[in-house]
């Protein structure tokens, strides 16, 4: 729970309680989609957020949900608001938007906003936002990792009314569902996601009776200022200077080519400048961010090295100014192909604000985390029913060490902060494959006093035909250590055709361009597909960590004895370690 | 964020709102942070020439940041320059 102390006008506890009140209600908006949803990437992954906006525009508290979209749906939202302008709402009316290129994340994002009339006027807009796994593109799952234009990624919606006045708009309900290849799944998790914006309008509602409208309003006003000087107290914090990082995504589904991104972040007192000037020029493949995409991964890194108590609300992003060129891999423009824009990239644009860091906060940075959110996607026809169905499969990665802590084992990429998928649910719910092995790889945390975190292993052998997509990073490149640590193990994706005797890649089979990002690909009973997920990167100097803690992960099988011997210089028979 | 070299002019500028079309979604993005702006956008003059901007706090930092940064001939919304120095 927050508490908010200083106001001007209002007790800290009245102050407190509202500014809970609406962040409980984004919360409970996540729990009744997770509970009322049909795809697992809703009830298992949770890969959605949820939000409580201003007339203004000005979003007032948000639910600790999916890192990517708290901030995009800043964007989205105030996109939708400005190109309709407030007199287009009406009471009852829902909202639907997807389209990048007006503020959503990637196509499979689809925001709904309903406006909260009080009195007959509007004093809030709640929103979601939250991953359809099947969103009409060219392959099942959305995500096709070799896509070269947004069309190609599934169905544009710019924003428009599902319902109007409280009524379904019958004519946009049969547009998208006649494109998607699972319309009675996208029916159930729009349902949840509508359910979801009513609870939060009556609580809305509920909260301007109790509380009335001026108090609410000065709340909220003060709310805003409270998180603005908190977050800038907290920049305050970081010496000022200029800062630089580059890294790079590895390729684009298309070429081989890398795109580089850099990073020129300037912090003078209470203000940063994110600037990526200099970035490379937008990918053909899928792997372009769009505006908010990049804005939203620097507000997460900022998240990550602040006061989680901060309210989070519009206030604690004032403080941030993002620089992103048009046509570049940071800012694309119409009609690039962006969906892993927001999986791929906006996970190395976070890890990117670390490492600017790292000399000026080391207590506070972290390594780079695995750096992808191992998009694989499937679908199929389930045999015993005859539907098409369509899934987006996330694996965690191993994130990196941080001060006083080792990285996170196979943990969904920092961006994403889902949850894996239950081996259980995903055998039930899908006839595509069983799966034979899941487990963490040991080794693959990058060394140092606090290790990265492990990735993992899982093999899937298909029984039944289905077509695989991928779009996956950290493939060909290592996520890298700070501050003397090691870098983690970077991870793969191959293929065993059924009689095959060994594992090999997607381009060697199937002369696919990238090893890890393709699309469409039609495996048979008994094929197997392995899934090796990188691990985090190292903190701190190896001879730096204690010998008890070598001890205890090659006890645990988190490394092995070869490595912590080469790279500790541990030697078993005494347990000294020898320096070198 | 950074001290503006002492002989840019910026004029009062004043807020636009173009029609949008649906049949020609194209929007105007800001000249200092590259943001595509929804409708309503800032237009000031800097040094004679006419720029677009999100609002007019980006028109300050597009003299105080990036013209000292990144040099007056080019905007963030016209090219994708090299960095002056660099160092990680």
């Amino acid at each position: 729970m927050n508490t908010v102390t200083h106001s001007n006008k209002l007790d800290p506890v009245t102050l407190t309680v509202i500014d809970n009140f609406l962040t409980s209600t984004c919360r409970d908006m996540g729990v009744s989609m997770m509970k009322t949803s049909y795809s697992p990437i809703f009830n298992e992954s949770l890969d959605f957020s949820c939000v409580i906006f201003d007339p203004e525009g000005q979003m007032l508290a948000q639910a600790e949900f999916c890192p990517s979209q708290i901030g995009t749906i800043k964007f989205t939202v105030n996109w939708t608001l400005e190109e309709l302008g407030l007199e287009a709402f009406e009471p009852g009316d829902v909202l639907i938007h997807d389209d990048p290129y007006r503020g959503s994340g990637h196509v499979p994002e689809h925001m709904m906003l309903k406006p909260v009339f009080y009195r007959n006027e509007i004093v809030a807009f709640v929103a979601n936002v939250a991953h359809m796994s099947e969103p009409g593109a060219k392959t099942p799952g959305g995500l096709s990792g070799d896509a070269t234009e947004v069309f190609q990624e599934g169905l544009l919606l710019p924003p428009v009314k599902i319902k109007r006045r409280g009524e379904d708009v019958p004519d946009i309900w049969k547009i998208i569902l006649a494109n998607h290849r699972t319309p009675k799944v996208t029916y159930g998790d729009f349902r949840a996601m509508i359910g979801s914006l009513d609870l939060a309008e009556a609580r809305v509602i509920e909260l301007f009776d109790t509380y009335g409208e001026e108090t609410v309003r000065d709340a909220t006003t003060e709310l805003l200022e409270i998180a603005e000087r908190r977050m800038k107290a907290e920049i305050a914090s970081i010496p000022n200077g200029v800062y630089y990082f580059e890294d790079s995504i590895e390729d684009d589904g298309i070429s081989d080519t890398a795109y580089p991104m850099k990073l020129r972040l300037t912090v003078r007192d209470t203000d940063i400048i994110a600037d990526f000037t200099g970035s490379a020029p937008q990918a053909a493949g899928p792997v372009n961010a769009i505006y908010a995409v990049t804005a939203s991964a620097v507000y997460n890194a900022f998240l990550h090295l602040t006061d989680p108590s901060i309210p989070r609300n519009e206030g604690c992003y004032r403080p941030f100014t993002i620089i992103a060129p048009p046509g570049t891999i940071v800012n694309c423009s119409f009609p690039a192909p962006v969906a892993g824009g927001n999986t791929e990239t906006s996970p190395r644009i976070t890890d990117m604000v670390f490492g600017a860091l790292q000399d000026a906060i080391p207590d506070r940075v972290v390594a780079a985390c695995g750096g992808t959110s191992s998009p694989f996607l499937f679908g199929g026809t389930d045999p015993r029913s005859g539907d098409l169905y369509a899934h987006f499969h996330f694996e965690g990665v191993g994130w990196g060490g941080r001060k006083g802590q080792d990285g996170n084992d196979m943990v969904v990429t920092i961006n994403g902060n889902c949850r894996n998928t239950p081996v259980e649910v995903f055998e039930t719910r899908y006839p595509a494959f069983l799966i034979e092995e899941y487990r963490l790889v040991a080794d693959s945390g990058g060394p140092g006093q606090w290790r990265g975190g492990l990735g993992g292993e899982r093999i899937l052998t298909v029984i039944n035909d289905v077509t695989v997509s991928a779009l996956l990073n950290r493939m060909k490149t290592d996520p890298w250590g700070v501050l003397g640590g090691d870098d983690g193990q970077r991870g793969g994706i191959w293929i065993k055709l059924e009689g095959m005797s060994d594992w090999r890649t997607f381009v060697d089979v199937f002369g696919t361009r990238s090893p890890s990002k393709f699309s469409g690909i039609t495996l048979h009973a008994g094929d197997q597909v392995k899934l090796v997920m990188p691990g985090g990167g190292g903190y701190g100097p190896v001879a730096e960590r204690e010998v008890s803690l070598v001890e205890r992960d090659i006890e645990n099988g988190f490394i092995s004895l070869e490595r912590a011997s080469i790279d500790y210089g541990y030697e078993p028979s005494d347990g000294e370690r020898q320096h070198g | 964020m950074v001290d503006s070299p002492p002989s840019t002019q910026i004029s009062a500028g004043e807020w636009k709102l173009p029609d949008v079309s649906y049949v020609d979604p194209a929007r105007v993005a800001c000249e200092f942070c590259g943001r595509p702006i929804p409708r309503r956008y800032w237009s000031a003059e800097i040094d004679g020439t006419r720029r677009s901007f999100c609002d007019p706090s980006h028109a300050q930092l597009y003299v105080e940041y990036w013209i000292p940064t990144w040099g007056k001939n080019i905007s963030s919304e016209s090219d994708s320059t090299e960095p002056r120095t660099r160092s990680r």
